[in-house]
């Protein structure tokens, strides 16, 4: 199996490649993982600025800077498979099959296990069996960390703050910098934390205590949720997909600037270029391109895309469409989208692009915080 | 834009100390910044003492790579989380970072540089960064200043421009104007005098021929002296129109656009914008040579520092009726000014907003009030009155005061300069010159793009417009609002 980067290195987070990569956004990288594994779901990946981290079965490598040293790599194991992993800036959490969860900080190298008042001893009296609470979903973000367990009790750690009622099934949560999203396997996607950019999606800028659902996108069934620092995204059953938040980079697909004409008097005009709205509290569609302008005989040429999944990163997001291309946009300064100068306003991507197409036999995708990465099968 | 190189030993002595900065990340705890500064160091003391520079120039590079990619992590930083909140050793280690990249890009090979962009970066470091020291930004403002005079393009452009054009023509008062409100007119008052009449029993003045002695005064009509002096750099601005149909918004623009567009040229144009609330004076110190610290404002106790902004635009502009919790002073440099003052007494007549956050502004248009609507304001004492170059208006605290800048088309005049000196009597600064407006909260009016149906909605001042979708109670359906204009400040 390869991995397949592009994106920020400045810590060498990915071994044996050049650090300087800004010279050279559109090459992807490859590098072969320490074990070939066959089971693709058993992989899991997640990064900040300076570390990355790939789950494997029961380990867990870590690369990059560690006890403030660049360069640094460690692979840790556990007693059980590991289920899902989540980091920011200053750790990585990791939940075991078994719902354990551990918390590893990248500046000590340290590993605790995390354990918060209510979950694993719901029932005093020893009694695990019959409704053992276990923790199911575990996330990150820069001021708060989400766990959902199987009792639908939702904690922003360590406090619980919502249960939802029994019939409804937690498919998916996660963290921006400071929101959080939550998907149910019905399709209702539920928003908390800050709105300062609108991350919320609920038409407002104010925060939100516990998880509220988001009515503009009630009765659209939601398949996929995804949360940068500040942007989220969804995708429907009908693979559209939704956006809202902050547009800084483009991460939103849309222009971040606008030409205004001013007038004058004397009938001299000027064009002055200035930025145009980039707070959007609301979900909306996006726009895909019809089709890819340099790869003619693909299936998807006559439609729009129908989109699958959604990725993002910590400014740039990523969607994989039903006929396997993956397009992306947002912030590109240390090439996260791999792709090169020409999209490119100053860093910016502000519509999405074909990206990758040259890597085959691709698995799976995934965002870091500042990079993309493709797992992809290896013929040898 | 290019220029020799060799100007990055010229910033040898703005380096902040290493034990500095190496506090500050202890204070921040995150050791992949202290690792990338500490990288840094290193390429900078082989600076100091290599003796060619060439061999280092790929550590120069990495440097410069390294320190880019920390500054964009903190600008992520410093974007979570309430502007207000945030930790002010995060903005210092802005200003450092802000610093040292622009000393590793000027470190680059002279063709490489763009002095331009350099310049944007620093201003942009001095908006969001905070001194390491003291109130003012002296690394970041002397790196500036050093940029300038280095740079040849900048000083041609100031001969060049220098010989062109005359002065504009003042907006006098005329030698039969006079102010019907009882607003007390005095010539260049003494001190005393204005501290035991005015500025003791709080009572607003118009004082005159006070500041005719400033640079200012003579230095800034001529139409290439700020250009000159301070038309690279970068400065926040609002802008609004004429049109109705185009939206208020803020934006960074280069000083010599603005006043290009604004100032200079005589023909207006459609689309206003306003240099408002801005510490002008610290980002661009060789301002602040022109303009003298009025003597009045030695009156106040000891341990209040002055507080001097700059308010720059065409004509039309306007701030709706509110007051302030400090002594203001508002000097005219040119243009002119219409005004409406009422006393605090007069407060329950003048409709404030019931919101806490708003209760300094009132509901009322001072200029067309609705008596039907607010029918208490035919109770209330207005003191109407023009503010002429060359004069300063002392508005005391709790003053409500409406202002309109006027165009005078007989001089051809229609910018409008004026400074606003304000004591603070409250905390003391602890940002950069513009951060305490950045992270202000600002109220914005919000229209329905169907039916027109208005609500105002309080933000975060980030110059970040908004655009929501809600229920829009006219059509009775869902409906795009965008933001039309900013109300006020909070």
């Amino acid at each position: 199996m390869k991995l397949y980067f592009c994106g920020y290195n400045g810590f060498k987070q990915f071994e044996n490649c050049d650090e300087l990569m800004l010279a050279d956004v559109t090459a992807w990288t490859s590098v072969n993982l320490p074990k070939p594994q066959k089971c693709a779901t058993s992989l899991k990946f997640c990064s900040s600025w300076s570390v990355n981290v790939i789950g494997i079965s029961k380990s867990l490598l870590l690369t990059g800077c560690l006890k403030g040293a660049p360069g640094q790599s460690k692979i840790l194991t556990f007693a059980n498979e590991i289920k899902a992993i989540s980091c920011n800036d200053l750790f990585c959490l990791i939940l075991l099959d078994d719902g354990r969860c551990y918390k590893f900080l990248f500046d000590s190298a340290e590993l605790s296990e995390l354990k918060f008042i209510g979950v694993g001893e719901e029932d005093g009296s020893a009694d695990k069996k019959s409704t053992t609470c276990v923790i199911e979903h575990i996330t990150c973000g820069q001021t708060f960390s989400v766990a959902v367990t199987n009792t639908n009790v939702v904690y922003n750690i360590p406090s619980r703050i919502h249960e939802f009622p029994k019939h409804v099934k937690v498919k998916k949560v996660i963290c921006g910098a400071e929101h959080a999203l939550l998907l149910t396997s019905n399709g209702d996607v539920f928003s908390w934390g800050s709105s300062s950019r609108g991350q919320l999606g609920l038409g407002e800028l104010n925060n939100e205590q516990a998880p509220t659902l988001i009515d503009a996108l009630a009765g659209v069934k939601i398949t996929d949720i995804s949360a940068g620092l500040w942007h989220s995204a969804a995708v429907s059953a009908f693979g559209d997909l939704y956006v809202w938040g902050w547009n800084l980079n483009g991460q939103l697909g849309k222009p971040i600037y606008k030409n205004v004409k001013v007038n004058f008097e004397n009938g001299r005009t000027d064009v002055v270029r200035h930025k145009d709205v980039s707070v959007f509290a609301s979900p909306e569609v996006v726009d895909l391109p019809a089709q890819s302008i340099d790869n003619e005989e693909n299936e998807c040429l006559e439609t729009q895309f129908d989109v699958e999944q959604v990725h993002c990163g910590g400014r740039h997001t990523i969607i994989q469409t039903k006929c396997g291309k993956v397009l992306g946009c947002g912030f590109n300064r240390f090439g996260q989208l791999g792709l090169s100068e020409k999209h490119n306003d100053d860093g910016n991507v502000v519509r999405f692009y074909e990206i990758g197409h040259s890597i085959t036999d691709v698995f799976q995708v995934k965002c870091g915080s500042w990079c993309t990465i493709f797992f992809a099968e290896c013929h040898q | 834009m290019s220029f020799p190189g060799g100007i990055s030993f010229k910033l040898n002595h703005l380096i902040p100390d290493y034990e500095q900065v190496e506090l500050l990340c202890s204070h921040i705890n995150q050791q992949s910044h202290k690792s990338i500064l500490s990288f840094c160091y290193d390429v900078v003391s082989q600076m100091r003492f290599g003796d060619t520079p060439d061999p280092q120039r790929q550590s120069i590079d990495r440097a410069l790579f390294l320190v880019s990619s920390l500054k964009d992590k903190i600008y992520e930083i410093l974007n979570v989380g309430r502007w207000s909140e945030v930790d002010e050793n995060i903005c210092k280690v802005f200003s450092v970072v802000t610093f040292l990249e622009a000393f590793f890009r000027l470190s680059q090979i002279p063709q490489n540089i763009s002095i331009e962009k350099v310049l944007y970066d620093l201003d942009f470091g001095l908006m969001l960064g905070c001194p390491l020291s003291g109130t003012t930004n002296t690394t970041l403002t002397e790196t500036i200043r050093i940029i300038e005079e280095m740079s040849p393009t900048s000083s041609a452009t100031r001969k060049q421009k220098a010989s062109v054009s005359h002065p504009y023509e003042g907006a006098k008062r005329s030698k039969f104007e006079r102010e019907s409100s009882s607003i007390v007119i005095l010539q260049r008052p003494s001190v005393e005098h204005f501290h035991k009449n005015h500025f003791i029993t709080q009572n607003p003045a118009l004082l005159q021929e006070c500041m005719d002695h400033w640079p200012a005064m003579k230095n800034w009509k001529q139409p290439g002296y700020l250009v000159s002096v301070g038309g690279e750099r970068t400065v926040p601005i609002e802008i609004g129109s004429h049109y109705t149909n185009e939206n208020w918004s803020q934006d960074l623009v280069k000083f010599k656009d603005f006043l290009n567009r604004q100032i200079s040229d005589p023909h207006a144009c459609d689309r206003i914008e306003y240099l408002a609330q801005h510490n002008l004076f610290d980002q661009i110190p060789a301002l602040r040579n022109d303009i003298l610290t009025p003597e009045y404002c030695c009156v106040g106790t000891s341990n209040e520092t002055v507080d001097i902004k700059a308010w720059l635009g065409p004509k039309g502009t306007v701030s709706p009726m509110h007051h302030d919790p400090k002594h203001n002073l508002l000097c005219q440099v040119f243009g002119h000014k219409k005004i409406i003052l009422a006393a605090p007494e007069d407060t329950p007549n003048l409709y404030p907003h019931q919101d806490q956050m708003l209760a300094n502004t009132t509901q009322i248009d001072a200029e067309n009030i609705d008596l039907d609507k607010f029918p208490l304001c035919s109770n209330v004492r207005f003191y109407n009155l023009n503010l002429y170059e060359g004069e300063m208006l002392y508005i005391p605290p709790k003053w409500w005061h409406y202002v309109r800048s006027m165009d005078k088309s007989f001089s051809g005049q229609r910018n409008v300069l004026s400074i606003i000196v304000v004591k603070i009597a409250e905390t003391p600064r602890m940002y950069g010159f513009c951060p305490m407006e950045c992270r202000r909260d600002i109220m914005v009016l919000m229209e329905s793009v169907v039916s027109g149906h208005q609500f105002t909605k309080i933000r975060e001042r980030l110059g970040d417009k908004l655009e929501i979708i809600r229920f829009d109670p006219y059509i009775q359906k869902m409906s795009l609002y965008r933001e039309r204009k900013k109300i006020r400040s909070m």
